[in-house]
């Protein structure tokens, strides 16, 4: 019997992992998806290779490319970013790592508390959320981003829109600033040269701004897997849980085992305060279709919001108040692009590393776009073609025209550029809405069950979500305008499933939320949830992963001291950065 | 002849003005004109009647026709690469028969060039698992509902089928329908869709390629798909009027947006993305893809950049806060 079982290698996994195993517990991680142990001899620069959600090396799918992606249903129009394997999503991401807006904290009491979702708040206090978001800092590590051409433009360009910096880790007034990113500074050569003979590591440490980031980041070259740049946590989290035992004392390593899909969560009946109690799970291996099961005094999901409320579900797991897989955030993403004469880095450098905060509304971000994902990013839309129909949108503003995809030639001319495209992506602070939802589709399955069925109806979003999206597009517009874009251009993008939260959500109300304030599941006792579907709501708009690996080390936290009879660690003891020497020393010394 | 025609099973309206609208039986006839053009062909020249279907050159005692699945499929599959290149010339024009069809081109290539439809067609056949059966309904509801609300195309008068072109179109029919019962990729299945789509846009489709949507101009194209993404399209009603099944009713609207979405966006990230000359042995491209070229990417390309000197500092001097 194991101590702990963890469905999932992503964001949030990993990181009960790792402070699990730091603990000394027995810990087994199951991953659906690939091991990916040697990007360098795997992956690639090119963004159909690696990023197609159908065939390329980080999709929602299973190691082995002949066999075809896992489908997911999508009742409303709209598409998928996520993706299986160890690091989960965050083998996309981009690293931007703010903290939430204190205002959808309970204890929030400034001017504006009337601005946020009021009724999803988290049940505990910023300043207790603060110690662990230090923690998880110092950990990954974040570090304040590098500038390069397109960070120049945009800083430039909103101090123009009048905005002022922020400079500081808490979100305290609307402005701009460059990313808090878990990317490692540039260092030696990296960021100073292109010349690949001079980027080998150690001559380069660090982020080599090589512009890949969606592509998975495995740089710099000849770096220890922990010292790669991108603090995914397949460079971050995981190698520190699979050595745990040559780094610290009393630590242990966690057993991984990928291509494991856990089809099902097993579960005695109890009597008391809660309906059931974990008592062990079921995975099938995804090669030979073998099932395993393994029985674990405590069972943490960690499949990302798409994939609990499915393996919930399937597990026949009670749902008393109806909130399984309800209350689905994602953002309500959308795109605005400006086009100028001259050279703005749209394709140069990290994949994001400057933003614009606005408490109670949300954030938007600079981000840099290989051809393919930008043309495929400017044929998105809820509004139809632009200059020929609108869907019944198309809505008009600080931007040209009316807001549609691009199509035909003005596509063609728009993308005649890349390097002079500055791209802003708009993060809402978006409500928690009943509506919008996750449960299993009843008509397709796959070898692991019926599928995950995802609604999410962009246009019966709440009256506030619509609001901040388009105060956040006007902003974001006006920055664009500031800055001397010959023509802006703004997508109204069809709902886009890369930031998703809150699909299993704590809460402090047993009406609405499935977990309760230490994230274990009202209705099933030893289970814990610690990814992203955990979040009581959308952060306000900041990205979700830092947020997520900051509860889930609270969490980690919760389930040693309530089944493990331990104590709180944080805010008592120093954390080890994935990055120390002690950590650099045992990943090369177990091969990884 | 009456005497000596050959009996088939009746074919209803709707279905008539399926295989019609969607370019089955356009496809069939192109594939191998000898076959289907016993009585059957496109009028020539110009002015009315020009490019309908109909009986044009009656051949007394032609011999009857039979499809075999196989060869429909082919026909189908050369459907489904005609309508693509015309999506793809939609998304991104260039200097091809296809752009310049549709009243938009430009000097330099365009998606087509980059084989994106390649890209659209694999990518489409593995979006959805479409479970076996729900082609078979999906294409049986919509032609209950052409039935009841047919599309306004003239040669579906009945005076416009000869008797062997009776003959023909019920044969296609009977073959259609096995077809359909055999593996049906979903990338044929969005191109009938989209012909569709395009008959009942622009009525009969006039033009050199056997796909209707082909032949429309850039704006009518749009129009197109200005239905396929309306909320309330005629196609969504189609195609949920009269599955039986449920939860495949409920369920298809969402396939079919999907598909579309997919659709639209693929010809945009098929045209600028490496796929045409990837290498998989090396991971790398074997040549700057053209859609670098088309966007400036990567002026040095190959290989691939592992690293820029794009660093000018930080933000103020500030390296951590
Ligand atoms: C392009 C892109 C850019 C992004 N950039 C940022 C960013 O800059 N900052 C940020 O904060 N966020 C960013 N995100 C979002 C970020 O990736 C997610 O917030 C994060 O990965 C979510 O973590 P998670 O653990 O909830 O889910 P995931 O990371 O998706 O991990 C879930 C894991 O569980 C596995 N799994 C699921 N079901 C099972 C099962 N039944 N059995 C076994 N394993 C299972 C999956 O295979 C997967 O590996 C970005 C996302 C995308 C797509
Ligand atoms: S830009 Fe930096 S962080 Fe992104 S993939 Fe390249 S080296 Fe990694």
């Amino acid at each position: 019997m194991r101590d702990v079982i963890i469905i999932g290698a992503g964001g949030g996994g990993p990181v009960v992992a790792k402070e699990l195993a730091e603990r000394g517990l027995n810990v087994l991680v199951l991953e659906a998806g690939a091991r990916h142990a040697k990007p360098e001899q795997e992956w690639s620069a090119l963004e159909n290779h690696m990023n197609s959600s159908l065939t390329g090396k980080l999709r929602f799918g299973p190691a082995d490319p002949a066999k075809p992606a896992w489908f997911r249903e999508l009742t409303t129009p709209g598409s998928f970013s996520q993706v299986a394997g160890v690091g989960g999503t965050t083998l996309h991401y981009y690293g931007n790592s703010p903290r939430a807006m204190p205002g959808v904290f309970a204890d929030y009491r400034g001017r504006d508390r009337g601005m946020y979702d009021h009724r999803h708040k988290f049940p505990f206090g910023y300043d207790e959320m603060r110690r662990y978001y230090e923690w998880t800092e110092a950990t990954l590590p974040v570090q304040t981003a590098a500038m390069g051409t397109k960070e120049q433009a945009f800083f430039q360009a909103a101090e123009a829109a009048g905005l002022s910096p922020i400079t500081g880790k808490d979100i305290t007034h609307a402005g701009f600033r460059p990313q808090e990113n878990a990317i490692l500074q540039p260092g030696g050569t990296a960021g100073r040269t292109s010349d690949p003979s001079q980027l080998n590591y150690p001559n380069a440490t660090g982020c080599t701004l090589c512009g890949h980031c969606f592509q998975g980041c495995m740089l710099p070259k000849g770096a220890p897997r922990n010292l790669k740049a991108r603090r995914s946590t397949d460079n971050s989290y995981t190698p520190m849980a699979l050595t745990a035992d040559l780094w610290k004392p009393g630590g242990k390593a966690i057993t991984l085992v990928s291509d494991a899909y856990v089809t099902r969560i097993l579960s005695d009946r109890q009597w008391g305060r809660r309906m059931q109690r974990a008592t062990g799970v079921e995975w099938r291996d995804v090669n030979t279709g073998e099932v395993h099961s393994e029985d674990a005094r405590v069972v943490v999901m960690a499949g990302g919001c798409i994939e609990n409320p499915r393996l919930w579900m399937n597990s026949d797991l009670p749902d008393p108040n109806g909130w399984v897989g309800r209350g689905l955030t994602d953002h309500a993403l959308d795109w605005v692009t400006g086009i100028f004469d001259h050279d703005v880095g749209g394709a140069r450098g990290t994949s994001c590393s400057s933003r614009a905060d606005f408490p109670g509304y949300g954030a938007i971000q600079n981000t840099a776009n290989t051809p393919g994902v930008q043309a495929n990013n400017l044929t998105n839309s809820d509004s139809g073609i632009r200059g020929t129909y609108t869907n019944g949108l198309g809505g008009q503003g600080a931007w040209d025209g009316e807001a549609g995809r691009l199509y035909g030639t003005e596509l063609k001319e728009m993308m005649s550029d890349i390097n002079r495209q500055m791209s802003i992506l708009v993060l809402t602070d978006a409500d928690v809405e009943y509506q919008n939802k996750v449960d299993v589709s009843r008509v397709f399955n796959d070898d692991h069950g019926p599928v995950a069925r995802v609604s999410i109806d962009k246009r019966r979003r709440s009256r506030r979500t619509q609001r901040n999206r388009d105060y956040l597009a006007t902003r974001a517009a006006e920055i664009l305008r500031a800055a001397g874009a010959r023509k802006i251009v703004r997508n109204d993008w069809a709902p886009v499933l890369l930031h998703l939260q809150s699909s299993m959500r704590m809460g402090d109300s047993a009406r609405n939320s499935v977990l309760d304030e230490n994230c274990e599941a009202r209705a099933v006792q030893g289970l814990f949830i610690a990814d992203n579907s955990a979040l009581p709501n959308s952060l306000g708009g900041p990205n979700p992963t830092l947020s997520t690996q900051a509860l889930a080390t609270r969490t980690a936290e919760k389930i040693f001291q309530h089944y493990f009879g331990g104590d709180a660690w944080v805010g008592h003891e120093s954390p080890i950065c994935s990055i120390d020497d002690a950590v650099t020393q045992a990943v090369l010394s177990r091969g990884l | 002849m009456s005497e000596t025609k050959p009996t088939n099973s009746p074919i209803s309206s709707g279905r008539r003005q399926l295989l019609i609208g969607s370019g089955v039986l356009g496809a069939a006839a192109a594939l191998n004109p000898g076959m289907a053009f016993a009585h059957w062909g496109r009028g020539k020249g110009r002015g009315k009647g020009r490019g309908r279907w109909g009986r044009d050159n009656p051949q007394e005692n032609a011999p009857p026709v039979e499809w075999t699945v196989e060869q429909l499929r082919t026909a189908l599959d050369q459907l489904r690469n005609d309508t693509f290149f015309a999506m793809i010339a939609f998304g991104v024009p260039g200097n091809d028969p296809y752009s310049e069809h549709q009243g938009v081109s430009t000097p330099y290539p365009g998606g087509i060039t980059t084989r994106a439809d390649l890209y659209l067609s694999g990518g489409t056949d593995l979006l959805v698992p479409v479970p076996a059966g729900f082609m078979n309904q999906l294409l049986a509801s919509i032609a209950t509902y052409l039935a009841v609300k047919p599309m306004d195309i003239p040669e579906m008068a009945s005076e416009d089928v000869g008797e062997n072109g009776e003959y023909l179109l019920e044969n296609l029919n009977s073959s259609f329908t096995d077809y359909l019962e055999g593996e049906v990729s979903n990338s044929v299945l969005v191109a009938l869709l989209i012909n569709l789509a395009a008959t009942r846009v622009a009525g009969s489709v006039d033009g050199p390629f056997p796909s209707p949507f082909a032949n429309l101009s850039w704006e009518q194209k749009a129009k197109v798909f200005e239905e396929l993404e309306s909320e309330h399209s005629w196609l969504k009603r189609a195609i949920t009027w009269n599955i039986p099944d449920r939860d495949y009713r409920e369920a298809t609207p969402g396939v079919l947006s999907s598909m579309v979405a997919f659709m639209l966006r693929i010809a945009g990230f098929g045209s600028y993305c490496e796929f045409a000359v990837f290498n998989p042995q090396t991971r790398e491209v074997v040549q700057r893809p053209l859609g670098w070229v088309l966007s400036q990417y990567a002026p040095d390309a190959p290989p691939s950049g592992i690293g820029s000197d794009d660093f000018i500092g930080y933000y103020q001097g500030r390296r951590s806060v």
